[in-house]
């Protein structure tokens, strides 16, 4: 679906743990540039161009939230780490593949709890990017191409049209919830069509095998340049596992 | 095709499936009932209120310019019939109650949007009503409410 949202369809997912049932609202999904000021004498107005890029996903306000798993409280009431944070979009409806995903790796600065119109809630600030994370990539919108959801076999299916292919590389998210073993989560593309057959891996794009037993998330990020074909979809490679409930998006270089 | 979708709001919410409750569209509504319905229809004096459309970009519908439209649907829950279970009590009371949570759980409760709909959130419940059909049988109930945001251009 295209078009307008409200912000009921938006989810928050934290280093594998869906806080979307605490969280209250999100400030806003940071992307902005700095900008160097490269005015000289004889221009007639001032000049700028874009420097470094500045993420992050600013504050979330959460309900004080101890439930086990997903609680807000349970997941993020230690500060001073940094996380992995997937924010998909859906449009006019729950999360779905193709939609908008911001994502990143970000220093969790804070938890203030303070009572607001009687109930508890919870600020919880996050910084810029982890310095200690390797950082190729300036770009924090992506597309979501698996929602949220349980997956017990290989993906046969059509995968995300992104309209052209692109040569800049890119980095994949995954957001793992739950799972039984062992498995690997990776990235299919195709140059041609949206069809099964059009789709090999795309190289680089894969966890390797992990264990999903417990919750977590990770960024993997691809050499660039490198191509990325037209067509992306999800994969999974079933070992010890029969079932992995997860998100996955991927994010393309622009240059 | 834009516009506003009242009717298929209002089509969507007869196709919910709520245990006792027997919901009726806008072309349907029953002029009379026995003891032993419970229908839930659409206020025939007051369905649609509180409407509103606010642009939300510049341009013309054609250019595709984009309005919410945000209303408020009144419907009548009515359980029985009054006086037809024992004299001394209020026996329908209960009944109007439970049904009632019923119906703003299923429309609080759906997975997705209801088709016509962005947004439907259950906004109001009355005291306690009397409606009287055609065969001259009453009928106790209350009013819910629910506040809908609609896209016009979807």
């Amino acid at each position: 679906m295209a078009g307008r949202t409200v912000g009921r369809w938006a989810r928050a997912y934290v280093d594998g743990y869906d806080i979307s049932g605490s969280a209250r609202n999100l400030s806003p999904l940071i992307y902005t540039f700095d900008e160097a000021d490269l005015t000289a004498l004889s221009d007639g107005a001032k000049g700028r161009l874009p420097a470094r890029v500045n993420l992050g996903v600013g504050t979330i306000n959460a309900n004080l939230d101890n439930t086990a798993g997903n609680g807000a409280h349970t997941v993020l009431s230690s500060a001073g780490v940094s996380r992995n944070v997937m924010i998909p979009i859906g449009i006019q409806a729950a999360p779905a593949q193709g939609n908008p995903v911001y994502v990143g790796r970000f220093q969790q600065a804070g938890y203030q709890a303070a009572e607001d119109g009687g109930a508890m809630t919870v600020s919880i600030p996050f910084d810029d990017y982890d310095a200690a994370s390797q950082i190729r990539y300036d770009n924090p919108w992506g597309a979501l191409l698996h929602a949220a959801g349980a997956e017990t076999a290989a993906n046969t299916a059509a995968g995300v049209d992104n309209g052209a292919a692109s040569a800049f590389g890119g980095y994949l998210m995954y957001q793992v919830f739950a799972g039984n073993g062992t498995a690997t989560i990776s990235v299919d593309k195709s140059t041609t069509t949206n069809v099964n057959a059009s789709f090999s891996a795309l190289s680089g794009a894969t966890t390797g095998e992990l264990d999903f037993s417990t919750p977590q998330a990770g960024i993997i990020q691809l050499a660039n340049p490198s191509a990325v074909g037209q067509f992306l979809r999800w994969q999974i490679s079933l070992n010890s596992a029969t079932s992995v409930t997860f998100a996955l998006a991927f994010v393309r270089g622009k240059y | 095709m834009s516009g506003i979708k009242i009717a298929t709001v209002a089509n969507s919410i007869e196709a919910l499936s709520i245990s006792g409750v027997t919901i009726k569209d806008i072309d349907n509504i029953p002029v009379s009932a026995t003891v032993r319905d419970c229908f839930l229809i659409p206020k025939p004096d007051g369905f649609v209120s509180n409407l509103q459309m606010t642009p939300r970009s510049q341009g013309t519908t054609a250019q595709g310019q984009k309005v919410d439209v945000t209303y408020t649907l009144t419907y009548m829950l009515i359980v029985g019939v009054v006086g037809a279970g024992r004299a001394d009590t209020l026996d329908f009371y209960a009944d109007v109650i439970n049904k009632a949570v019923l119906v703003i759980n299923a429309v609080q409760d759906v997975a997705a949007p209801l088709s016509g709909s962005v947004q439907i959130t259950p906004s109001g419940i009355s005291s306690f009503i009397t409606v009287t059909d055609a065969a001259k049988n009453t009928h106790p109930g209350l009013e819910l409410s629910f506040d809908v945001l609609e896209f016009y251009e979807v």
